[in-house]
């Protein structure tokens, strides 16, 4: 089976909200769930995907298609990831959902690495207020606990 | 063939939309995790290692459902496993050498460990000196490094450092630190006790006690904050990672083959000790320092 971009053929992602987008068969076998359904020939009409939306689907694809394209350069892909992971956190969310139902482990890799990076080096009091976390620890139980991991606050 | 395949992935996916999620394994938690409430908890702790050990520590203090996820032993093994020291050497010594004597008979009782626990003592003390002082030669290092940093000549600066005189071993270990550039004060040592006086008559046993604490005294008197005094052998069958076994320790004099048992020498059962150690037996150079090393 020939997945080259010149022979490649579409398929019809049928999203949990009834959306049906048409897609590249070699964009959207940069999923693997998907891949494996194109190897085991069950991609003939429209793949249901239950667990991702139609929005999210859309971003998913948009990002295998720019992954897709044998011409751009790691440099540019880097920009345009950075790009790609500027969005509020119910995005982000559906996007690691998506990704991890749809197996792409390198928008998996990417979107947990933004949020890595939006814990790092934040004193606890800024995460819960960015994640929306209520902080459910006594004064008591917070310097037990600052006492116990004395080395990570050093 | 593929009609039937498509089906059974219509029906597993439209299974798992029911439950909502893809992941099979989740992590019940009375609290908000925030956004992030329903991710899986192996994404959860793909992120946790993406912050580093002393990231994911501090997370402990964001709130319980956190603290319970960045507790979990998975997340700290893994750190474990990214240190520089061998994770088979980490756990041997964690399951089998922590409670210390007596040492845990059976090697299948592995205690509950909570490696984050583990892993913040480990932070606080980074490494030990280790002394592995020979009548022969001397050689000493780091605990986190594989190899010892250098070795000296002992029988030719000190003379015989185990006959137990304070003032020479208290000279050898000064001088020891001294050219590992360390202050004694900074790190806590573990020290080779050299295999001799080894019957089980009340004489040797008195010569070991007092090689013993002569050791202590002077590296006390040093200020070392800790110190543990092993037996070459034991020290050896240690860093195979055994707690039983026979060592063969060829040394500078002599050979001697010690049976122990989980961690104990055992004098009762015999330890031979033939007069050739490396000195003499010039054809197997590279055995003698196979059985020293540890």
């Amino acid at each position: 089976m020939s997945l080259s971009p010149s022979t490649s053929k579409m398929l019809s992602l049928k999203s949990s909200d009834g959306k049906v987008l048409e897609v590249e068969e070699h964009v959207a076998v940069l999923c693997e769930t998907i891949k494996s359904l194109v190897e085991d020939g069950c991609a003939d009409s429209p793949i249901p995907l239950a667990n991702v939306d139609g929005a999210t689907l859309g971003n998913v694809m948009e990002w295998c298609k720019k992954h897709a394209d044998q011409k751009a350069s790691a440099d540019d892909l880097e920009d345009w990831d950075a790009e790609f992971v500027e969005r509020d956190q119910g995005e982000l969310y559906h996007l690691i959902m998506a990704a991890n139902y749809l197996n792409i482990k390198g928008l998996l890799d990417l979107i947990c690495q933004k949020v890595a990076d939006m814990i790092k080096g934040k004193h606890p009091e800024k995460i819960r207020e960015i994640f929306n976390i209520e902080n459910d620890f006594t004064p008591e139980q917070q310097e037990q606990i600052r006492k116990d991991n004395s080395w990570a606050f050093e | 063939m593929a009609m039937l395949l498509r089906k059974v992935w219509e029906s597993v996916s439209s299974r798992s939309a029911s439950h909502s999620v893809s992941s099979d394994r989740h992590i019940f938690v009375q609290s908000s995790m925030g956004a992030f409430d329903h991710l899986p908890s192996d994404i959860v702790f793909q992120i946790f290692r993406l912050l580093g050990p002393k990231e994911a520590a501090r997370l402990s203090l964001v709130c319980k459902a956190w603290r319970f996820l960045v507790s979990d032993n998975r997340l700290w093994v893994f750190f474990l496993q990214n240190e520089p020291q061998s994770w088979d050497s980490i756990f041997f010594a964690e399951t089998q050498l922590r409670s210390g004597y007596p040492l845990p008979t059976f090697s299948n009782q592995v205690p509950q460990l909570s490696f984050s626990h583990i892993y913040g003592q480990r932070a606080q003390v980074p490494g030990s000196v280790i002394i592995d002082g020979g009548s022969g030669y001397c050689k000493f290092g780091w605990s986190k490094y594989a190899c010892p940093s250098g070795r000296s000549a002992t029988f030719l600066e000190f003379g015989n450092i185990e006959s137990p005189m304070y003032s020479r071993i208290r000279h050898f270990f000064a001088t020891i630190y001294s050219r590992m550039q360390v202050k004694p004060s900074a790190h806590p040592i573990v020290v080779s006790i050299p295999i001799c006086y080894y019957d089980d008559t009340e004489s040797a046993k008195a010569s070991r006690r007092q090689l013993k604490e002569a050791i202590y005294s002077s590296l006390f008197d040093l200020h070392v904050p800790a110190v543990c005094a092993i037996n070459q052998a034991t020290l050896a069958l240690y860093a195979a990672r055994r707690t039983s076994g026979i060592a063969v320790n060829i040394g500078f004099h002599v050979t001697s083959v010690v049976p122990i048992l989980h961690g104990k020498v055992m004098r009762k059962v015999g330890v031979e000790v033939v007069g050739l150690g490396c000195l003499k037996t010039y054809r197997i150079p590279q055995g003698a320092d196979a059985a020293e090393e540890y």
